[in-house]
């Protein structure tokens, strides 16, 4: 009885200390977008990131509602950051229903209109003289399922007897899984909330992604979109566990 | 030391145990035991000894989560990856793994008085031989064992482990029992490494590290998951609590996206036509047993 009185205090202490942290981080999203108005962008952007590249940055968004604004203030930023990728998962498919918002804020930035994993093509984003970066709205359904829809692709080669089992090898079936989605795997992913989770996000892509955490996305001021790239430089990539 | 550690908790921890299992404690727990070589260095020891220590707080921890009431806990033990580490290294993992588990089959009573099961999950083939034939015997003289459940992943990495499954059911199709209609992200899930095992609920990963480095991808794609700076060795009770905490949480959240992942299953085949992938699981886990029995009582040419 006393121990369920002290659990319950601590959650609620707990609480208040998420509660604090949320609120802090949009007081310095606040102060923060004010400098960025007034700071070079792109060398601010090029500077945190220092030697790492970042083809595909990720951002895994969970219960939060999201404005279109955020999401484009992410892709112009990556822009700068000279990323090549940049996928927004949202289990639910909240921001496909809200493609076509999305599209127009896109290409009023000076990029393209958005992608999913539906219409993935194998032909690289800028071979068609796309504009880098390439966004790919991603949910759920591209997951497992992306490899399932991989694993069914190749189980029709093999009835026809184009392979058998002993045939699929790891360069296959990536190969595979990469095109089916679009995207290649990310160097950095996201997670917006308190919690870190792939959240149904592509389980293929993430071996040797660095995840961080981000309170919430939505106001996210330059200086803190700086401050992840920082954080994600100074990640050391060692081999093994 | 042993597989087998009695609690001998002081009266704060028990009281902290007690305090964290007042709330939701999760079934199934996995862990990234990262950090044991830079213990090592750190305590300016072979990197073996890192690596000793490194199992004698697997020891000390198991006790905890079963005092907690978890009741299955994954470990990665050796990925795939570290066959690339200096040969001496991997030699010295390996004597490693041939001593504990040798102590383990020494140990087989207590286990069962325990009712501890263990499991290896991972490609045992790339194994050498007389520590497969240690692990198959460990797994087949504890798999009635019923109480709590051990998955040690060994010689494994999760893009292997679905490489196999998708390989697996490529034969099924190649040998009539499937057709590729049946292949769907929950055949897959039937045909793992871990496919007698719940999903995990918590991921806990030591020494700072954030990467899922090839990890139970497919099983914790809906979990969520702790990072924590302190090296594996010198990992406590407390700081599995507070991973515990950080589970409960987080628990309505993740329930809400685990509820979405179910609902958008693949429902590809007829129903009728379910009883194929039934027969062909059965086959995989029968050939997955005759592997075991065949390796658990081979003969070491030494």
């Amino acid at each position: 009885m006393a121990t369920s009185v002290i659990y319950k205090l601590l959650y609620l202490a707990d609480s208040a200390r998420l509660l604090v942290l949320r609120l802090s981080h949009g007081a310095r999203g606040r102060i923060g977008g004010i400098l960025g108005d007034n700071s070079d962008t792109g060398t601010a952007i090029r500077r945190a990131l220092g030697s790492k590249t970042l083809d595909h940055l990720a951002v895994i968004l969970s219960k939060e509602e999201v404005a279109v604004a955020d999401l484009v203030r992410v892709a112009v930023w990556s822009r700068a950051a000279g990323t090549a990728h940049v996928s927004f998962h949202d289990p639910w498919g909240r921001l496909k229903a809200r493609r076509a918002a999305l599209d127009q804020a896109l290409q009023a930035a000076g990029l393209d209109p958005c992608r999913t994993a539906a219409n993935a093509t194998a032909e690289p984003h800028t071979a068609a003289g796309g504009r880098l970066p390439c966004v790919t709205l991603l949910d759920m359904a591209d997951g497992k399922a992306a490899i399932a829809r991989a694993a069914r692709g190749l189980c029709e080669r093999a009835l026809v007897g184009e392979l058998t089992s002993a045939g699929v090898s790891m360069e296959l079936l990536d190969g595979c899984i990469v095109r089916g989605v679009g995207v290649p795997a990310p160097e950095l992913a996201v997670c917006c909330g308190d919690v870190i989770s792939l959240c149904g996000f592509l389980p293929w892509h993430a071996s040797f992604t660095t995840f961080l955490l981000l309170p919430s996305l939505r106001n996210l001021s330059l200086c803190g979109f700086v401050s992840l790239l920082d954080k994600f430089s100074q990640c050391e990539q060692r081999g093994g566990a | 030391m042993s597989w087998v550690r009695d609690n001998q908790m002081t009266w704060l921890q028990k009281l902290g145990v007690r305090i964290i299992a007042s709330g939701r404690v999760p079934k199934h727990v996995a862990f990234i035991m990262d950090g044991n070589r830079r213990y090592a260095k750190k305590h300016n020891v072979q990197t073996y000894e890192g690596h000793s220590k490194g199992f004698d707080r697997l020891a000390e921890t198991l006790p905890w989560c079963s005092e907690l009431g978890i009741k299955e806990v994954t470990v990665y033990a050796f990925s795939i990856e570290n066959f690339k580490r200096p040969q001496e290294e991997v030699d010295a993992l390996m004597d490693l793994a041939r001593q504990k588990f040798q102590r383990l089959l020494d140990e087989r009573d207590k286990l069962k008085e325990h009712g501890v099961h263990i499991r290896i999950i991972g490609n045992l083939e790339l194994l050498p031989e007389d520590l497969r034939k240690l692990m198959a015997q460990a797994i087949l003289i504890t798999k009635d064992n019923n109480r709590s459940i051990l998955n040690i992943a060994y010689a494994y990495t999760a893009r292997e482990e679905i490489l196999q499954t998708v390989k697996q059911a490529v034969g099924g199709v190649t040998d009539g029992v499937l057709s590729p209609s049946n292949v769907t992200k929950e055949l897959l899930s039937k045909t793992l490494y871990t496919n007698k095992s719940p999903t995990p609920d918590l991921l806990i990963r030591t020494s700072g590290e954030v990467r899922y480095s090839d990890f139970l991808l497919w099983q914790v794609s809906c979990s969520c998951v702790y990072f924590t700076n302190v090296l594996w060795p010198d990992f406590t009770l407390w700081h599995l609590l507070g991973a515990v905490f950080y589970y409960q949480r987080s628990y309505q959240n993740m329930q809400i996206v685990r509820e979405l992942e179910n609902q958008c299953s693949e429902n590809i085949a007829p129903a009728e036509l379910s009883y194929q992938v039934d027969e062909f699981v059965e086959k995989v886990n029968e050939k997955r047993l005759h592997w075991l029995s065949q390796h658990a009582e081979l003969e070491v040419i030494t």
